[in-house]
């Protein structure tokens, strides 16, 4: 199931209110940042993994991916420049 | 319409566009060579010209796609927040070539007798109102057909040619429109120059 990290009426971004020990149904309530891995988009999400998965090389994930490398190169750096800005928030 | 009509670089870069573009730069000089095309710019072509030697032609493309890659090279260089390659700029630049393929095989048609036919008719009497009837049907069909071409084959090599520009320096919006323009204009001038000193000297 897709995790939201925005609210469906207004658009702003989501805080976790309770986490679920599921082995003792422990509930603990608070208010808690996403992590920045999690406020990206799946697809960005699963870029990371990519390039994690292939070492950091740009052109293996091209090659895998079927872009040209400066494609993968641009999506990377879109990323980074989207990561600073979470970060910044 | 295929996106990757007008933009392969989401594919193609590197050193396989390298290879593609040149070859497309040694078709173009074969077959202008026969067909009396030739290339004062990086985005002009003439027919209808004195045919070129295929060295000089080779000596011609050649040099505005270097001068036309080095110069977008630089400015991304400059303008870009990534780490871009030559080898991708100069590729996907040489790709851009391919569409100038079939406007070399433009110039096997009759286009300079049939403007050099219209143009003695606007001059010998311009008032004439039937100033085209000595001039049949098929040959204005011919003109138009090309006319048309030449339009179509001019706004494929430019978007190709922004497309790469785009995508190999990872330059966006307003600020890419603007370099690619200042590129253009740059190139042409550098072109020019490269005409008379260079190209001219090749038998």
């Amino acid at each position: 199931m897709k995790l939201p990290i925005t609210c469906p009426s207004c658009e702003a971004e989501l805080k976790v209110q309770s986490l679920l020990c599921d082995k003792c149904q422990t509930n603990i309530n608070g208010s808690f940042d996403l992590p920045v891995f999690l406020k990206l988009d799946l697809k960005e999400q699963n870029f990371i993994m990519d390039f994690v998965q292939t070492s950091g090389s740009l052109k293996v994930m091209a090659q895998q991916l079927n872009l040209s490398y400066p494609t993968v190169r641009n999506m990377l750096d879109d990323l980074i420049g989207k990561i600073d800005t979470l970060k910044n928030k | 319409m295929n996106k990757n009509i007008y933009n392969p670089f989401n594919k193609i870069a590197g050193v396989q566009a390298l290879g593609i573009g040149l070859t497309a730069i040694i078709i173009i000089s074969i077959i202008a060579h026969f067909s009396g095309v030739t290339f004062p710019s990086i985005i002009s072509a003439q027919t209808g010209t004195n045919a070129m030697s295929i060295p000089r032609l080779l000596v011609q493309n050649l040099g505005h796609w270097i001068i036309f890659s080095t110069i977008i090279y630089l400015f991304g260089v400059f303008a870009s927040k990534s780490h871009i390659r030559a080898i991708d700029i100069f590729g996907t630049i040489a790709v851009s070539r391919i569409p100038f393929i079939l406007f070399s095989f433009l110039g096997f048609l009759p286009i300079d007798g049939i403007t050099q036919k219209i143009s003695a008719a606007v001059k010998t009497n311009p008032a004439d109102p039937n100033l085209l009837s000595d001039v049949p049907l098929s040959e204005i069909s011919i003109l138009i057909v090309f006319a048309l071409l030449t339009l179509a084959i001019a706004v494929w090599v430019i978007a190709l040619m922004y497309n790469a520009f785009r995508i190999s320096s990872n330059i966006k919006g307003e600020k890419s429109a603007i370099l690619f323009i200042v590129a253009i204009i740059l190139s042409s001038i550098f072109s020019y120059f490269y005409e008379i000193m260079i190209v001219r000297l090749i038998p």
